[in-house]
């Protein structure tokens, strides 16, 4: 194997003629441990050996590790995301409730002031009210983010 | 067969000055292989600590999803309620003022 290595820029190349039996030596060990033979031909020319010795054991532990966390991330994904889809209707149909129930108080208010009667406490409906309809859909709320992740996809 | 790999300027010129060095390190099969293996344990590591964070950080949206779910169906029940009561009442005191709507 002729490797050639070049720059941009540069008349002058470095020329290394590997014997075909040791290229395919390191073609081997490098897609044993998931390179591009490329890549170790660049080590080799640029970075240079490393000392430590490595327990394969712990290679194999951490991709088993790995395989077992990707598994986890793909089934809470599935789960996510229909999740997320009903939350957003959920937080769409209550702020729809709470419209009609602002009206409903402000009639109320109204109606018992006529009648001269005592107001009554919509303290946990404000609160509601105010949450469905400006917190829940803020920025960092279900809409505003479905928003800025609609932004990004278009 | 033939490869081209492409470096920097800066770099052809490190090569240039040290390829006796680098002819030993093509011919040292056992110090690639060595240096693959504790290269791959670092990018192993790595991923496997990015994936801990992903989903870590899953897991709490998706805890927070389930939470303002529950909170959202409490809130509907407690809404729904009112609203109804709230019509009758309304309602009954448009009549005592006389009829109206």
């Amino acid at each position: 194997m002729k490797i050639t290595v070049w720059a941009r820029g540069k008349w002058r190349k470095v020329t290394f003629n590997v014997p075909d039996e040791l290229w395919e030596r390191i073609e081997e060990v490098s897609r044993k441990w998931g390179f591009r033979p490329e890549e170790a031909v660049r080590i080799i020319l640029l970075d240079g050996y490393l000392s430590e010795e490595v327990d394969e054991k712990e290679i194999g532990g951490l991709e088993r590790e790995i395989e077992n966390l990707e598994e986890r991330l793909y089934e809470l994904e599935g789960k996510w995301s229909p999740l997320k889809f009903r939350s957003y209707y959920s937080a769409l149909d209550n702020q729809n409730l709470a419209i009609t129930l602002s009206g409903l108080i402000a009639e109320n208010r109204r109606l018992r002031k006529m009648l001269n009667l005592p107001e009554r406490d919509f303290s946990r409906a404000e609160e509601l009210i105010h949450y469905y309809m400006s917190s829940a859909f803020g920025d960092k709320g279900l809409k505003g983010q479905a928003d800025r992740e609609e932004a990004e996809g278009g | 067969m033939a490869l081209r790999i492409e470096v920097s300027p800066e770099e052809l010129e490190e090569i240039r000055k040290r390829k006796g060095e680098i002819e030993t390190r093509f011919r040292d099969i056992e110090g690639l292989e060595r240096t693959l293996k504790a290269l791959r344990l670092r990018l192993l590591r790595e991923r496997k600590e990015k994936l801990e964070r992903k989903l870590r950080e899953m897991e709490d949206h998706y805890r927070e999803l389930v939470e303002f779910e529950e909170r959202a169906k409490r809130d509907r029940e407690f809404m729904l309620n009112l609203r109804r009561e709230l019509s009758l009442e309304n309602r009954e005191l448009r009549k005592r003022l006389g009829g109206g709507r």
